[in-house]
């Protein structure tokens, strides 16, 4: 007679290669701690209408697009390169007109018009082939690294996603940075004292709708937004120092710009440079712990800076 | 008991002349015109009412609707209005006096003025029925689910405008004018009996009016994004195509200017339509926009996204 095996494995799903659950930014493997990434839609339904009735008999049904964040940890391989995912990441980042793409293996997606198939027909795994990063954080201290971002979408194109798969055995094959392979410095101080630090992008998008133009030909219309803006960009950053001494005269910062101060954070093999920072004014409480001083600040850069590569970050 | 729904509005449905609607709001306003007047009369106090005529109005906001209930969405009505409007020898009470169509991303509705005359003996005129039956195209299971029409229904081509327009809006106006004519000599004045000379009848010796349509007009107005491409890197707009919804070279006007001796018209008509399943049909039918001047063009540029606004009138046909 079989015996069953003790304990709940006699029910266990054991994890196939179909089952990798990553993606892929610009078809490089990332991978990542969480995934929260979906297509999203206006939907409701409404009984707000003179109809003889309180019951929702209307449905609304409005624009669609894709949203959500993903965070992941930044990693070098065994040849210490960094992850080329990540260096997508950074550079579409700094440089959001730049194309970016995204495949997974478990994102169910609808191309068609909502409202004009049933709600199961037509899903299919789709590439997100019209995507920005809406803001990365990466932020650092004896914790650990930790990078994330949150992303917005579209389907430019009705096109099948890659199957996701490491490029290369090599390429995941590495460790995760820690706050040792990190320093911060700027022109005027040393920083010897940070013990923690952030790094903010955060980049404001539109995303209108327009109606059908009217064509002669055959007229092809969508319940997707239209297109997608990017409306402004602005680097960001912040900085927790322990204050040896309890105060520093010549290191607070009461506010302001410096040029050419050249405040750089170094992130494993990334550089990350604000030439001219716009400082907010430190805040420094008082406990009975260690004192600390946190301070923010704002990358001033010209107008036409983010359209190009390399803006912030160089590797 | 207190629970009492009677009180609540989206229990009722509404027909105005026996045309079932759906409407996010209706209202029906009577008035009639009084002025205390004083005269050199040995007080200040209101002794003399000076009474006038009765006026009636309804007003309509209704969704454009896309399913079952799309029979008695707001279009359904203004149409019927329209052209009656437009063919005055059909037209009864109540009568429209303005009916505006606007589409943008949030959907489409349909804003009315009707005009009636008040006469609560009229059969004609009382047409604003509120009942207590259900309308029974919203019935999913019976008919095909309703749902609001959006922008991914409707196409249009506003002019030279087509690509990236936000908004669209068509207005019929029906001006009317309110006659009240002195009894003549031998009628009937029991406010009953219409008193006919040729083919006009009305009544005597009430306050209702006689309701003459004086002028139809139609126009519009849209919004667009202005898309701005430096297509040769020159550093301006005035090239082939670096343009669309503006145009910024020496010379051009978004306007349709007038040259002397001859009447110019827009060259491309105004199209608004909505997609039924197989065909796209016009919101309007019997509204003719082929011949139009574009009179005003609003070239917005902020920080976000650079837009103009402008407006039509057409020659009705």
């Amino acid at each position: 007679m079989a015996i069953n095996y003790p304990g709940v494995l006699n029910q266990a799903e054991l994890a196939t290669g179909l089952l990798i659950r990553s993606i892929k930014i610009n078809g490089q493997y990332l991978l990542c701690e969480d995934i929260n990434f979906n297509q999203t839609q206006e939907i409701e339904a409404s009984s707000d209408y003179i109809q003889g009735g309180p019951g929702t008999a209307i449905a609304n049904i409005g624009a669609k697009k894709f949203t959500g964040s993903i965070s992941f940890p930044i990693r070098v391989s065994t040849g210490g390169t960094l992850d080329p995912a990540f260096l997508e990441i950074l550079s579409h980042s700094q440089n959001p007109v730049s194309a970016l793409t995204i495949d997974t293996n478990h994102l169910v997606s609808h191309y068609d018009i909502t409202a004009e198939d049933l709600a199961t027909d037509n899903n299919a795994l789709l590439k997100i082939d019209a995507a920005v990063i809406k803001s990365l954080k990466i932020s650092g201290s004896n914790q650990g690294l930790s990078a994330s971002i949150e992303i917005e979408g579209m389907l430019d194109s009705n096109t099948a996603a890659n199957g996701v798969v490491p490029n290369s055995e090599l390429a995941y094959q590495g460790r995760k940075l820690s706050f040792a392979d990190c320093s911060v410095y700027r022109e005027e101080a040393s920083m010897r004292t940070v013990s923690s630090f952030e790094i903010n992008l955060t980049n404001e998008i539109e995303t209108p709708t327009f109606i059908n133009p009217y064509l002669p030909a055959a007229q092809t219309r969508s319940d997707q937004i239209g297109l997608i803006g990017i409306k402004s960009i602005k680097w960001t950053g912040q900085v927790e120092e322990v204050m040896r001494k309890g105060v520093g005269l010549y290191s607070f910062i009461h506010g302001g710009w410096m040029v050419n101060e050249n405040l750089t954070l170094k992130i494993g093999p990334v550089t990350t440079l604000f030439r001219v920072p716009l400082f907010n004014i430190s805040e420094q409480p008082l406990s009975s712990g260690l004192m600390v001083r946190k301070t923010s600040w704002t990358g001033l850069i010209a107008p036409n800076r983010p359209l190009s590569s390399n803006g912030l970050f160089s590797y | 008991m207190p629970l009492n729904n009677n009180l609540f509005g989206v229990y009722k449905s509404i027909k105005v002349n026996d045309t079932t609607l759906i409407a996010s709001s209706a209202s029906r306003n009577k008035n009639m015109d009084v002025q205390a007047e004083n005269y050199i009369q040995g007080t200040p106090k209101s002794r003399i009412l000076n009474i006038g005529g009765v006026h009636e109005t309804i007003e309509i906001e209704a969704p454009v609707l896309i399913g079952g209930g799309s029979v008695v969405d707001g279009r359904n009505l203004v149409n019927i209005k329209i052209n009656e409007l437009l063919n005055p020898t059909t037209a009864v009470l109540p009568l429209l006096e303005a009916a505006t169509i606007s589409v943008s991303e949030q959907g489409a509705s349909v804003n009315m003025t009707l005009k009636s005359d008040g006469d609560p003996a009229d059969l004609n005129s009382n047409v604003f029925q509120v009942l207590s039956v259900p309308v029974a195209e919203l019935d999913p299971i019976l008919y095909t689910p309703t749902r609001k029409a959006r922008f991914y229904d409707f196409r249009v081509n506003i002019g030279s405008k087509k690509y990236f327009v936000m908004e669209a809006s068509i207005k019929v106006t029906g001006e009317t004018t309110d006659a009240y004519f002195l009894i003549p000599n031998g009628a009937v004045i029991d406010q009953t009996t219409y008193t006919t000379v040729g083919d006009v009848s009305f009544k005597a010796g009430t306050q209702f009016p006689f309701i003459g349509i004086t002028g139809i007009k139609i126009s519009g107005s849209g919004k667009a994004a202005v898309l701005l491409s430096d297509l040769n890197s020159d550093g301006d707009y005035f090239d082939t195509d670096e343009s669309v919804n503006i145009n910024l070279a020496t010379g051009a006007n978004d306007m349709t200017l007038q040259r002397p001796g001859v009447s110019v018209s827009e060259d491309a008509d105004f199209v608004l339509q909505i997609y039924d399943g197989t065909n796209w049909n016009d919101l309007f039918p019997s509204v003719d926009l082929t011949r139009s001047v574009v009179h005003s063009s609003n070239f917005a540029v902020s920080s976000g996204l650079l837009t103009v606004n402008f407006d039509f009138t057409c020659w009705v046909k």
